[in-house]
């Protein structure tokens, strides 16, 4: 072994990060060598050095009690209010205020007429909603297709899901790209005589329902492989439903759910790595046929960071659908990092084959 | 032999005085048993994890009563998420990871905030670069704080990568896991960081730097 040798590997041979073959010849070489082994005196002597720092901290017993006090806060019941369901907190105020009305008879029975006519209204209008022909709705029992959206849209979607939901099935292998045909087993919400009827004919999918309504060419996708009974539990969620033959209908929103800091974060993040991986789709080569990346490959390194922070926030959260897309990000960011910033046209031509073969930009536009 | 076995023992049995009983308990034995609502072994996890843990956020942050408080958001996400820990072996690299995203955030708060990071008493240790002091002459405190000061100059992914490996003796493989990033990254940065290092407290170290 060289003292080139020697010395680039010193730091990780003193961190005993070598392997057997290369930790022998190194201990060979520096038992020989003064000046290599002079370098691994000093990282000894510099590791003693640090190995004196002292921060002068001590746990004090506060601490736990802090965390202890924390964790039974979290658990204690005003905080568990917050999350329990609204009916069982509208539940709990309407009987408030009907202990607040018995002390006073006239403004009781005032509510009272105006109640008796907001339900005569609500009746009507239901009455009216069956007939009514220019919303897009879905079954909620039978149906499997859902709709996804593709980009932040004030278009009604049907299906009763959420933007959130689409994406984390979508990474469960149920995208269709934007354009291609459904072909599925029955699973599209077909409309059903009493909801929509309208002048045109009839579509006989989700695509084409959407066509009609404007929302496909806003980009939004049919992903296939719902669950009714995954459908359930999410629509106890949903904000708006109106009965249609008399069964329950749900009409959502594609927007409906605001977002919270640390989704809005993902939101960010997810869309900056769509515009990276767009960016390298897209890159054209250079004069000497090799391509620039250094912007990619810079912007690839940052997002690469995030992407570790957000990983590790979705898992401590138990954020799975989360984990799922920064998990499936992660392998694009690491090659694109590592690639050279004059990378060669097979090397780009490796990575466009894998973004389009796993159609990664579309299942990253569903999140 | 050339790890420093004093810091890592103070990493795998905690401070001084820690618990009796947390010499008894393996990692998995705790993990299995806050996962049945056992809160007293979550206790014991703290006591064999929490010193460590706070070394390192106050490291990266380089504020005492600011480090007391991520450690303790860090801990209190640990019990949140301990369920979703997969494996239970990891459990300190999965707190480091904690940390250092408790930490971060933090980081990326100030920075926002007031547009770059300061360090709590930076001020008071200007570096002499030009005038080597050996290093016998200097009391222990004035070699922390000229380290503290050192610390706090290296660039966020530097100062992580150098914390966790010199500070608290974690391998390449772990530090990989808990920060995210690539070997090779983390080669080149710790690499830089020692260099960096070196310059800073060199004059500190006996004038052989």
């Amino acid at each position: 072994m060289r003292c080139d040798d020697c010395l680039r590997l010193i730091e990780e041979y003193f961190d005993d990060e070598t392997d057997a073959r290369t930790s022998g010849q190194m201990a060979a070489h520096l038992s020989a060598c003064e000046d290599c082994s002079a370098a691994l005196d000093a990282l000894s002597f510099e590791q003693e050095t640090y190995a004196r720092y002292d921060r002068e901290l001590e746990v004090s017993p506060a601490l736990w009690a802090r965390v202890n006090a924390e964790i039974a806060r979290a658990d204690a019941p005003e905080t568990r209010a917050e999350n329990r369901s609204f009916l069982s907190r509208a539940r709990e105020s309407f009987v408030a205020a009907l202990s607040s009305l018995s002390a006073r008879p006239a403004l009781a029975s005032s509510l009272a007429l105006l109640l008796m006519g907001v339900t005569a209204g609500s009746l009507w209008l239901a009455h009216v909603g069956t007939r009514s022909p220019d919303t897009v709705v879905s079954n909620v029992t039978p149906a499997r297709g859902t709709v996804a959206p593709a980009s932040h849209g004030p278009a009604n979607v049907a299906g009763g899901e959420t933007k959130e939901d689409a994406g984390a099935r979508a990474f469960n292998g149920g995208v269709v790209p934007a354009g291609d045909h459904v072909v599925g087993s029955g699973s599209v919400a077909e409309p059903r005589a009493s909801v929509a009827p309208r002048a045109e004919p009839r579509p006989e999918n989700v695509e084409s329902l959407l066509a009609d309504s404007g929302s496909a060419q806003q980009g939004y996708k049919v992903i296939d492989g719902f669950k009714s009974d995954e459908r359930e539990t999410r629509l106890e969620d949903s904000p708006t439903y109106v009965k249609v033959g008399g069964e329950d209908v749900a009409v959502v929103t594609a927007d409906e759910r605001p977002l919270d800091p640390e989704q809005k974060e993902v939101a960010r993040h997810v869309e900056r790595a769509q515009v990276l991986l767009r960016s390298i789709k897209n890159a054209r080569a250079e004069g000497g046929d090799t391509f620039n990346v250094s912007y990619e490959k810079k912007l690839s390194r940052k997002l690469l960071g995030e992407n570790t922070i957000l990983q590790l926030d979705a898992e401590t959260r138990g954020d799975k659908d989360t984990k799922q897309v920064l998990d499936r990000i992660e392998p694009y960011l690491l090659d694109i990092a590592n690639m050279p910033e004059r990378a060669s046209p097979a090397e780009v031509r490796s990575i466009r084959e894998r973004i389009d073969s796993k159609e990664i930009i579309a299942a990253l536009q569903v999140y | 032999m050339k790890r420093l076995t004093a810091n890592t023992m103070s990493l795998e049995l905690g401070q001084p005085g820690a618990h009796a009983g947390t010499l008894m308990n393996s990692t998995e034995e705790l993990v299995a048993r806050v996962r049945r609502g056992d809160e007293e072994a979550f206790r014991l996890i703290f006591d064999r994890y929490s010193r460590p843990v706070l070394s390192f956020i106050f490291d990266m942050v380089g504020d005492r009563p600011l480090a007391e408080d991520l450690a303790q958001e860090t801990f209190v996400r640990a019990f949140r998420g301990l369920q979703t820990l997969r494996e239970e072996t990891k459990l300190s690299t999965w707190l480091f990871a904690i940390a250092k995203n408790v930490a971060r955030e933090q980081l990326r708060t100030r920075r926002r905030d007031a547009g770059n990071v300061e360090i709590d008493g930076e001020a008071s240790f200007e570096l002499h670069d030009h005038k080597p002091t050996p290093a016998g002459q200097l009391l222990d405190k004035e070699l922390n704080g000229v380290i503290r000061t050192a610390l706090a100059r290296l660039d966020e992914d530097k100062r992580l990568v150098f914390t966790l490996k010199v500070l608290q003796q974690r391998s390449y493989e772990e530090i990989a896991e808990i920060t995210g990033f690539s070997v090779g990254k983390l080669k080149t940065d710790l690499h830089r960081a020692r260099a960096e290092m070196r310059r800073r407290i060199g004059p500190y170290l006996g004038g052989e730097q």
